[in-house]
This record gives C-alpha cells, sequence and structure tokens, in this order.
C-alpha cells in the first residue's frame, strides 16, 4: 500500500511513492539513495542510523516513513557551513577510524550545535552517547566537535594541513571521504541482477539435524535458491578445516547457519526463511572446556584428525575434543618448582567476548558461468579469502577476483574467510546471479565467530630476592564449535604465554578445545589481552604476598638484553625497552605519591580510588613466511599511486604508506594516492591485514618500492644528464647531479618516458615494485615449542586511577596512561588513535563485555540491548600517550605495530587497581558492577 | 503483516479508527518498531497520532501540569519547570535511552509499555501523576500505577488511549529524588531503579525491575520512622528475579541502595525547593 510521502532532503524537496509503514532508514538508502545513514543495528541502539529530523537528531531506523511526512531531513550530503565545518574538524582532529559510525555522529553533533552553537564538553557527550563506535575511543570525536564549538560564532579553521614529515599527523587518506558520506561500504553497494539473501540458524547448541523441509521456502514467489548443509559438502578453515559451508547432519552452536534463501528481495527472503522447517533432535551440549576434556566427554568432531590443516604447526589429539595442543617447555619446571622459596597458584578465566565492528558481515558474490568468480567482501584480507576460497572449491586462483572496499571496523572478527563461501554457494544454485549477503546484528552476534574464552592455571615458583624461577601454564581455549582460526590463538598467546619477564624454567599447555558455543577467531590482541589477564593479575598477586612493590617486582623480572624468551630467543637490544615503558608509565601516573601511594583516601561516600599497573608484550602471530608487496605508478605529473592488498579498514596504515612513499620519493604527501578499494586482480599480494603487522611489512614494501623507483628514475636520468647513476641526487619531486642542482629534471619528466627536444624518447612509465617478507622466523618445535615465532616484539605498559563506588561494585576510570615501544612514530595522530581506541575497547573487555549462554547454551545477548560497549560516557576522564622509539631493524625507519596492543592488559591494569584498593583479587572478568560488589562482600 | 497506516489528525478520528480493534497506536515508535523489528509485535494498522494538535500540548496550570501523549521526553527534560518540581521524574527522563531515543519517546509511551523497568513511571509515581484515558465512552483518569497489570498488559483495552498525563502541583515541603544502577554510565536498561518523594503528609516510593511491575507504596508520615521503615517495607514488597542483567541478590542490595540514594535526594536541603 503505497502513498505518496513528500519530504523534505538536505534542502530539495521529494515526492515518494512509497510504503508510509517502511523505516526511514531504508527509505533514505534505496528510494532517496542517500547512503550516508548506516545501518548498525535496526533497534535503535547504536546509532549508525542517526539523521537529523527538523532539527533534532533521531535514529532513523526508529521511525517510518509516515511520521517523516514533511519533515526536513539533514545529513552529511548537505552543504551547510555547520555541516562542512563538522566534516572537516572531523578530519583534521583524527575523528574517523573505519569511518563507519561517522555520519550518525556528525548528525548527532550537527543537532547539538544548531541548538546548542557553544555546547560544552558535557553536552557533546550527551548528545553522542547513544552514537557507538567501537574504534576510536570518543575522546578525538569529542575534540573534533568541541573545536567547532569553541570557534562560534566563527567557523571552525582547521590547523594547516601537515607537511608530510615522518612522524608528523598527515590528514588522513580516508578522512573526509568517511565524514562527508560518500565511502562506499559494501551494504552501499549494488551489483546489477543481484539477488538479496538471508539465513535460517540453529536455535540448539546441540542437536542432530533430522530433516530440512524447504519445498514451501522454494514455492514462495521470487525465491531463487534454498540452500541446506547438503547441498555444497566442502571444508572451510584457515589454519584447521572443520567447518561446513552450512550445518551438515548436526548443529554444533545455537546460532550455526542451516539453511539460506536468495531472493528477488530482502522481504521475500526473510518471508522464505520462515517458511523452511528444520526438525532436530537435541543432544548432549558440552558447555565449557572442563566438561569437554572430561574422560569420555562428547565428541564435537569425531573425524578430527582427517581435516586437513596447517600440518607444521597444528597438533589436534585423536580422540579428544582438542583442537590442537600448544607445548613451550624450557628448563625444568618441575624442579625449579620445588626448590622454590615461594610457590603461587592461581587461576584466572575469561569469557567468550564479541568483536561488534559497526558495519556487520557482507559479501556480494557472483559465480559465473565461465567458472569465474566475483567476490566483494567486508573482510581483512582480499588474498586470503581468495585463496582459502580457490582451495576449499578447488577453483584455480586466476578464476577468482576478491574486492574489498571501505571496511566499517574489523578487529579480527573479518580476518580469514566467512560467509563469502555461503554467499558464492547461494548465486551458483540462483542461476549465477549475483548474490548479497549483508548479516544483521542478530546475525552478527550469533553466527560469526567471537573471541575465544580462557581458562587459565598458572603456578609460579619465586626465589628469596623476588626472581621468578618458574612458570608452570595450563591455558584451556574455549574454541567453541570449530576451530579454524582459534588454534593459531593458542599457538600464539603460548609462545607469548609468560608475559615480557625472563623465566628460566616455563612449562606451558596451552590447548584449544571444542565446545558447543560461537567459535573463536581471531580479536585483536590474538589471545594476549585473556593471557595478560591472568599474567599481570598474577604478578600483582605475588608481589602482594611477598611483599615487594609490583613495579619492583616486574622490574626484578623484565626481559633484557642477554635474556632468553621461553622459546629460546635471546633478546637483543633491537628488541626494545619494557624498561622504560614501566618507567614511563609509572613516573607518569604518580605510583607510590600521595598519601598512601597507590591506594587513595575515600574521596566521596562510600568510594575509593585507587592506582594499578600492568606491562604486556605481542608480536605478530602469523606464518614465518608471510609476506607484503606494494606496486607504485605514476601519473604524468608525477604523483603516484601506491598499490597494496592490505586493507586499512580504520586503522590508518594508507596515511602511513603515504607518508613513507612521500618521504622516501620527497613528494608532497598530497602527492600520494593509495586507492580505497584492494582488488586481486589489480593490487598486489599481501597475506593477511592482521597481527599488527601491516604498517611494519606493507611499510618496508613501500619503502622497497619506492627505492625500485627511484632506480629507475635516476637510470634515466643518468642518461640525460650523462652522469652515473650512483653520482644522481634526488628531492623536493627532481633528480640532478650530485653538485650541480641547477639543472633539475622534474620526476614528471621521466615517470612517463623522457622525451629529448627533438622528440626522441627513452624510459617509458616507471612503475615501482617492493615487497617484505619475514625474515627470519622458524616454525617452533611440536614438543618444546622452541624457535622464532617473532617479526618484532612490542612492549608496553598501563597505568590507571580508578574510582570504585564500594556500594555498587561500580568503576569509574580516571586517568589511563599508557607506554609503548613503537620503534618509530609514522603518524602521531593515528598512533595516539589507535592507543585511545584500544584502552577503550579494552575497557569494554574489563568491565562489561561477554556472552552469556544459558543451561541449553543458548547465548542470552545476542543484541545491543544486553551486550553493552562503551559508550561517550564510560571513556576515561584521562587518557595519555608516551612513545618510546628504540628502532626496530625489521621495521620501516625502524617502527614496530601497535594496533592491537593498547587493549592487551587493560583487563589486568584494573584488575590490579581493584586489589591495590580493597585487598580484593578477582580472577574472573568482566568487572562487572555485579561482580565486583559480589567479591568484595564475600570478603567483608 | 502490516499494511495499513493512518494518521488521524483529531480524537474523533482516532477513536473511530480504534473502534475495529485492528490498530494499533504509533506514538513515538521507539519500543514499538523495536517490537516489529525482532518480530515480537505484529500489528496490521499502525495509526500514527503525532499529527493530533490537542495530544502534543504541555501545559502548565496554577494546580497542575498537563502533558499530552504525544510530547517529547526531550523537550520535558528541556522544561526547567519539570525540574524544579518533579525532581525524581526529571532524572528518571534523563535516562531515559540515548539522545535520539529521549527525541521521540514519550511519557506515555513510556508508561503503556508496561515495562516494569520504566526510567518514568517510578518518578510520575511519586509525583502522584494520573492518565487521562480517552475512549468513545469519554474521558476518565486513572492513577499512573494502576494503568500496568503485568509486564507489558495494561488495563486498556484496544480502543481506549491514553491522552495525556496529569501532574498535580507539589505542596510546599515537596521533594523527590531518583536513583537508577545500570551496567555502564551509558544507556542502558535499569537493573534497579527506585523514586521517592516525601511530603507534609505522606512518603512514596517507587522501584523499577524488581518484579512483574514498578512496586509502588506510600506511607502515611507519622507512620515512617526513618529510612529503615521504607528499607524493610521495599523489601517487603519487591521480588526481583535473576536475568542477565543482574542476579536477584544483587537486585535486592541495589534495591536497598537505590532507595536510600532517592531518599537521601529528598532530604538535600541544599536541593531547590521542590526536588
Amino acid at each position: 500500500m503505497k502513498t505518496q510521502i513528500k519530504l523534505k532532503i538536505n534542502g530539495e524537496n521529494h515526492c515518494l511513492e512509497i510504503d508510509p509503514c517502511s523505516k526511514l532508514i531504508d527509505v533514505l538508502r534505496t528510494d532517496a539513495k542517500l547512503l550516508s545513514p548506516k545501518f548498525g543495528c535496526g533497534v535503535g541502539e547504536c546509532g549508525a542510523c542517526t539523521v537529523v529530523v527538523d532539527g533534532s537528531s533521531v535514529n532513523s531506523c526508529l521511525l517510518v516513513a509516515g511520521q517523516a511526512q514533511g519533515k526536513h531531513i539533514e545529513t552529511v550530503e548537505s552543504e551547510t557551513p555547520l555541516m562542512a565545518d563538522l566534516q572537516l574538524s572531523f578530519s583534521r582532529n583524527g575523528a574517523v577510524q573505519c569511518g563507519y559510525c561517522t555520519p550518525g555522529m556528525i548528525h548527532s553533533a550537527y543537532a547539538l550545535l544548531l541548538r546548542n552553537p557553544q555546547a560544552s564538553r558535557e553536552a557533546i557527550i550527551e548528545a553522542i552517547e547513544g552514537n557507538l563506535c567501537r574504534c576510536t575511543g570518543y575522546e578525538y570525536i569529542i575534540d573534533a566537535i568541541e573545536a567547532v564549538a569553541r570557534a562560534y560564532p566563527k567557523r571552525y579553521l582547521a590547523p594547516e594541513a601537515v607537511k608530510a614529515a615522518v612522524g608528523a599527523s598527515c590528514e588522513r587518506k580516508d578522512a573526509l571521504d568517511k565524514a562527508q558520506g560518500t565511502a562506499r561500504y559494501l551494504p552501499d553497494m549494488e551489483v546489477p541482477g543481484m539477488l538479496f539473501a538471508r539465513l535460517k540458524l540453529s536455535p540448539h547448541a546441540s542437536a542432530k539435524i533430522l530433516s530440512i523441509d524447504t519445498s514451501k521456502a522454494e514455492a514462495l514467489e521470487g525465491v531463487r535458491a534454498v540452500l541446506t548443509g547438503e547441498s555444497y559438502h566442502e571444508k572451510l578453515g584457515l589454519y584447521m578445516q572443520d567447518k561446513d559451508i552450512l550445518a551438515r547432519g548436526c548443529v554444533r552452536y545455537q546460532g550455526e547457519a542451516v539453511a539460506a534463501v536468495a531472493a528477488d528481495t530482502l522481504a521475500i527472503a526473510t518471508a522464505a526463511i520462515e517458511l523452511i522447517d528444520v526438525s532436530y533432535a537435541p543432544a548432549e551440549v558440552v558447555h565449557d572446556v572442563f566438561e569437554a576434556l572430561k574422560p569420555g566427554a562428547k565428541l564435537l568432531h569425531p573425524e578430527l584428525m582427517s581435516y586437513s590443516r596447517m600440518t607444521s604447526s597444528f597438533y589436534p589429539q585423536a580422540g579428544t575434543n582438542i583442537a590442537h595442543w600448544q607445548k613451550i617447555r624450557k628448563g625444568d619446571v618441575d624442579l625449579a618448582l620445588e626448590t622454590a622459596c615461594h610457590r603461587f597458584k592461581h587461576s584466572f578465566s575469561n569469557p567468550i567476548v564479541a568483536h561488534v565492528p559497526m558495519e556487520t558481515h557482507g559479501a556480494i558474490v557472483t559465480a559465473k558461468r565461465n567458472g569465474e568468480v566475483e567476490i566483494i567482501t567486508s573482510a581483512q584480507s582480499p588474498f586470503t579469502v581468495r585463496h582459502l576460497f580457490a582451495h576449499t572449491f578447488g577453483i584455480p586462483e586466476a578464476k577468482i577476483r576478491v574486492s574489498v572496499p571501505y571496511v566499517g571496523g574489523g578487529f579480527g572478527g573479518k580476518a580469514g574467510i566467512g560467509i563469502e563461501p555461503l554467499a558464492y554457494c547461494l548465486s551458483k544454485s540462483a542461476h549465477y546471479r549475483p548474490v548479497r549477503l549483508v548479516l544483521t546484528r542478530e546475525e552478527e552476534f550469533n553466527m560469526t565467530p567471537a573471541r575465544q574464552g580462557l581458562e587459565a592455571t598458572i603456578e609460579t615458583g619465586v626465589d628469596a630476592e623476588g626472581r621468578i624461577l618458574a612458570l608452570k601454564v595450563e591455558y584451556l581455549w574455549d574454541a567453541g564449535a570449530y576451530a579454524d582460526y582459534g588454534v593459531n590463538v593458542g599457538r600464539a598467546a603460548a609462545y607469548s604465554g609468560a608475559g615480557p619477564y625472563e623465566i628460566p624454567n616455563c612449562c606451558i599447555d596451552s590447548k584449544v578445545v571444542y565446545t558447543n558455543k560461537v567459535f573463536g577467531t581471531a580479536y585483536r590482541g590474538f589471545g594476549h589481552l585473556e593471557v595478560m589477564w591472568g599474567i599481570e593479575r598474577n604478578m600483582d598477586m605475588i608481589a602482594a604476598k611477598i611483599g615487594l612493590d609490583p613495579c619492583e617486582f616486574r622490574r626484578r623480572n623484565l626481559l633484557h638484553v642477554g635474556s632468553t624468551t621461553i622459546t629460546g630467543e635471546v633478546f637483543g637490544p633491537q628488541h626494545g625497552r619494557p624498561d622504560l615503558c614501566l618507567a614511563a608509565v609509572e613516573k607518569a601516573i604518580g605510583w607510590n605519591e600521595g598519601v598512601d601511594g597507590r591506594k587513595s583516601m575515600p574521596v566521596l561516600k562510600g568510594k575509593i580510588r585507587s592506582k594499578g599497573i600492568a606491562m604486556l608484550q605481542k608480536a605478530p602471530a602469523m606464518p614465518s613466511s608471510t609476506s607484503s608487496a606494494v606496486v607504485i605508478q605514476f601519473s604524468a605529473d608525477g604523483s603516484i599511486t601506491l598499490q597494496v592488498s592490505g586493507i586499512d579498514y580504520g586503522q590508518g596504515s594508507y596515511s602511513a604508506l603515504a607518508q613513507l612513499a612521500a618521504h622516501e620519493l620527497s613528494i608532497p604527501y598530497e602527492a600520494v594516492r593509495v586507492p580505497w578499494e584492494s582488488n586481486t586482480d589489480f593490487t598486489p599480494y599481501d597475506w593477511q591485514t592482521v597481527a599488527s603487522r601491516f604498517t611494519v611489512m606493507g611499510g618496508n614494501a613501500t619503502i622497497s618500492a619506492c627505492q625500485d623507483a627511484l632506480r629507475q628514475i635516476k637510470e634515466i636520468a643518468a642518461q640525460v644528464l650523462h652522469a652515473p647513476v650512483e653520482k644522481i641526487a634526488h628531492g623536493n619531486g627532481h633528480v640532478w647531479v650530485e653538485g650541480y642542482p641547477c639543472r633539475k629534471i622534474a620526476f614528471k619528466d621521466i615517470v612517463l618516458g623522457y622525451v629529448y627536444p627533438d622528440g626522441t624518447a627513452i624510459g617509458g612509465p616507471v612503475i615501482g615494485r617492493g615487497r617484505c617478507i619475514a625474515q627470519g622466523l622458524t616454525t617452533l618445535d611440536p614438543e618444546t615449542g622452541q624457535g622464532n615465532p617473532a617479526l618484532q616484539w612490542t612492549f608496553g605498559a598501563h597505568a590507571i586511577e580508578i574510582e570504585l563506588d564500594l556500594e555498587t561494585g561500580h568503576i569509574d576510570v580516571l586517568e589511563v596512561v599508557s607506554a609503548f615501544d613503537v620503534g618509530r612514530v609514522i603518524h602521531e595522530q593515528n598512533c595516539r588513535g589507535q592507543v585511545i581506541g584500544g584502552v577503550v575497547q579494552g575497557l569494554g573487555s574489563a568491565l562489561l563485555e561477554q556472552y552469556i549462554f544459558d543451561e541449553a547454551g543458548t547465548l542470552k545477548n545476542a543484541s545491543f540491548v544486553d551486550y553493552k560497549v562503551p559508550t561517550a560516557r564510560d571513556i576515561p576522564t584521562k587518557m595519555s600517550q608516551i612513545f618510546i622509539e628504540t628502532p626496530h631493524p625489521q621495521g620501516p625507519y625502524g617502527a614496530r605495530g601497535v594496533a592491537e596492543h593498547p587493549m592487551i592488559s587493560i583487563p589486568s591494569v584494573i584488575g590490579n587497581a581493584i586489589a591495590n584498593g580493597t585487598g580484593v583479587d578477582i580472577c574472573a572478568l568482566p568487572l562487572t558492577p555485579e561482580r565486583v560488589f559480589t567479591e568484595l562482600r564475600r570478603k567483608s | 503483516m502490516l499494511e495499513r497506516y493512518s494518521s488521524p489528525k483529531d480524537i474523533a478520528s482516532l477513536l473511530s479508527l480504534l473502534s475495529d480493534g485492528t490498530g494499533q497506536i504509533l506514538n513515538g515508535g521507539t519500543d514499538l518498531l523495536v517490537q516489529i523489528e525482532i518480530g515480537r509485535k505484529k500489528p496490521m494498522h499502525l495509526i500514527d497520532i503525532s499529527n493530533i494538535e490537542v495530544l502534543s500540548r504541555f501545559e502548565i496550570f496554577a494546580d497542575r501540569v498537563e502533558i499530552g501523549a504525544t510530547v517529547r521526553v526531550s523537550e520535558l527534560c528541556n522544561s526547567p519547570y519539570i525540574w524544579d518540581h518533579y525532581h525524581a521524574l526529571a532524572l528518571g527522563m534523563q535516562d531515559l535511552g540515548s539522545h535520539q531515543i529521549r527525541e521521540r519517546a514519550t511519557l506515555t509511551g513510556n508508561i503503556v509499555n508496561a515495562s516494569p523497568a520504566s526510567d518514568t513511571l517510578p518518578g510520575l509515581y511519586v509525583s502522584g501523576a494520573l492518565a487521562e484515558i480517552t475512549s468513545s465512552e469519554g474521558v476518565s483518569t486513572v492513577a499512573v500505577e494502576k494503568l500496568a497489570t503485568a509486564p507489558g498488559r495494561t488495563v486498556l483495552i484496544p480502543s481506549m488511549f491514553v491522552s495525556k498525563i496529569i501532574l498535580p502541583t507539589p505542596k510546599l515541603g515537596f521533594r523527590s529524588g531518583f536513583e537508577k544502577v545500570k551496567r555502564l554510565n551509558g544507556h542502558d536498561i535499569a537493573m534497579v531503579s527506585a523514586a521517592v518523594s516525601v511530603s507534609h503528609t505522606s512518603l512514596r516510593c517507587a522501584i523499577g525491575s524488581c518484579g512483574p511491575k514498578v512496586v509502588c507504596f506510600e506511607l502515611d508520615i507519622d507512620d515512617f520512622q526513618g529510612l529503615d521503615v521504607l528499607v524493610a517495607k521495599m523489601h517487603d514488597l519487591i521480588s526481583p528475579i535473576s536475568d542477565i542483567r543482574a542476579s536477584a541478590d544483587y537486585r535486592r542490595a541495589m534495591a536497598e541502595y537505590a532507595v536510600t540514594r532517592a531518599y537521601e535526594q529528598c532530604l538535600d536541603t541544599h536541593a531547590e525547593e521542590g526536588r
């Protein structure tokens, strides 16, 4: 029942023939073709679809078209001065990372400044609290809005753009595009003739599938394909191929996809899903790792040993639920424990946690009749998608194209391969029509992989001087139903599993265990946040018991030049300075200063303040031979296009690469273009955008591509200038003979071929080619874990001050100071932005986030109503970042990765602060008000 | 299947649209559209009441305040009069959802949802609010706490609607307070909430999220011998359950905390008259 709805959109009148009951977000995106309001949840919890209606910010998913009749809707597509000022301010002030929340955020800010042009910081926080951002940690967003408010009544004037110096904060390449709403994400894309897919998910955590009746769905008009697990038999997985495209025979977690539909419209596909009848026989549920490891436990994968896997690194255990058992053995741990002066045993636990990218997973896949496949996907790693896809279906890689547009956050959840194979199967079954599958938020929570749970038991032997002699650790990873990626978390977190300390005798058993829960995958920190929760709480608990200051206890045990790590790596100067990180945060937080050192006086009725310290370290977790490549092509004006297949899904790596290229070639930052789309057809190979490795390896490849291009340019110049090539100098986009700078040739006169005055030409288009492969890494010995797994370690430390309400258990974070030895800061603002965003994401893990399952194994909080992530109101009052720069020989200009690290040890530092303030040691996450309250009561 | 949308301009048209019993009133929509999205409600006919002018009035009289059904929470949050006279209500509204939600949500919508976790019902109850119910039979009023019968259920039948909320002007010496316990500082459903008001004649208390309905009770001021009496009475009446947001034990402890805090706000001598 369509009627005429009149809307004024950004000053223009629109008369739309639409259903007045349709949601405003759909009307704007589909009928008015206005793509800045983004879908995030559909239930008014995330704010991604916020638009301005008659001057008020509202969620466009909570308004039907009829309610908007006659109203004026404003979005970032508008060109009002206030909108332009906000966009510029967001872009210049580091307020944009993945950009998916950015339009909604700007809309909230716009409505605020319309009614209150000089809004206070508090008013700004109030206005954007309903806009969730998973990347930035909000601080720079608040700053950006405040900058516009402070300028009033004048217009916001951005500070002059910074020049391309390495270490400076150039305006991000992607920021304005995102702030202006013109950046295109997967859900904004259409392919002619495409169908829409929906999934049917299992309501049972463990059940036999008795039958699936798809006949009614197939009979529905507009349905083009209906798939079940029996339709395709290929197995999927990055390291361990244990997962079906759709559940076959049984379901192993609640939320597992059992059937899929492709139809002409999303509404038809949704209706068809309802018509599919699945008959289940519920089976025994393996709830947790302890149940899974009991003798005689039900096996989730009886055929485990037959799965293909990366045999050099992963060791499933026959007849068990153990998908991988990583061993680390150094020295004689049992002897050392027996002879130690002090001996401790502590257990720690971490729940399963969701990534929550603001853009859910999505893909548009076209199976072609000629055997080719075209995939557009919201993924972190186009080449890995292509490789695994080819491997899974036995299709030559040359027949597959994978392209990745802007990606609205990933945090590891979009690494490896995901829903692309399912969309492919639907396309193939739907007579080769393109199929778009974009997950709902509910599906994102229920179906897509999460961060694994971890149960850790740590035994420690310490000598009389407070030196750790022995560490005996068991890590039991709750991998959930599949371990295609989780096995590598169990591996990486084991070789890093003793913390940044010298441990002479170490034994770690890290077991990745199947249970009937949503399965695990990479998540920012790759097991390290979970491991460090135990290791760093353990350090404080021991320090308290042996009467040492926790910083001093750490200092006595830190890795230093000459130490060997638990895998036998000898610590050298290139490893950086964990000691300086510790000292920096200790000083900045005022450790042991004030009335009572790290405790402080009760500040208000029922509230106390206390401080905590924790350390961390991480190296990229990756196969020993991973690599990156960069291609540089020149334009007629001497500017370049830098092509790369690592994905900038918010980290800012493209801007860092542009800085490196500009610096190497001595051309302006503005003369470097880094296309936002990566495409296996056109951009060169990159393994995966994971592990905080991309700025490092992509950066090295960039430098090498620039040097390759310069060499070519200089060879031409040498001919023209009649000089040996080694005598050619360059600078400011020109080349000349050393000592004769008066006769310069501009790059632009060489890069497409040099033309002599008589018209003859030499050279031709210069194409710079650069590559980087990890050097000196080895696989680990299967029995001892000895070897060299780490491209580069990044060490860091956090110090914190919290305010704890003893009456409710609620924690407010007053201050976080973080220090990292990053080797070299490439882009300062992005570097700080990563730290702020990581700290706030870490606060989510520390204080709020967990999957809650009932007895039947059903996920009970699969929505933003009950899966809470930090909002603008939940950030620390003060955050500061300290960068220590000890160059790493394998980093571009010495840089190390620092994208994941800020999140690690945030739970630990809060747990330590609670213990310092109250004497109560909490060993399970998250530190919800109820948990803290209950633990405090139990003690008193 | 949703197949009809109406937008009446006056009460008479609204009553006639409601008469067949299939219509679902769409007010702010912040809850209804979520219920439709997740498939919990499947109305056939949405009746948008936002174009009925008389329902959008927010009027302050000498003896009462009248808040029309479609007045938005954000508008009320911006009213100094509401803050000065109905502090508990103002605090509850300020903590209702996010800013975007408050821009659409209405007080009437919040109470006819009949959620035991309502952010506004505690403040309304302790302010002595009445709901005006309009039906083809005429207009009547009912105390706001009498509307809900169970989670999501009210005494209203489909041909009736709440047309306004009436708040009596507080007597001299009336003060009220509100406390909400959440999982985080950002927008959240209350694990527990409580409002308390004190006047020369009585003490009123309402506790949210501690039973199938908001728990409301009144003590004669002569029977009120101190906070302990209030807390004991509260414990007698609440029946919290354990769910994913909180355990029953924690809710009990937090109910005590919230009631105490709300009561203390009433005693705050620095507060403006009326708080």
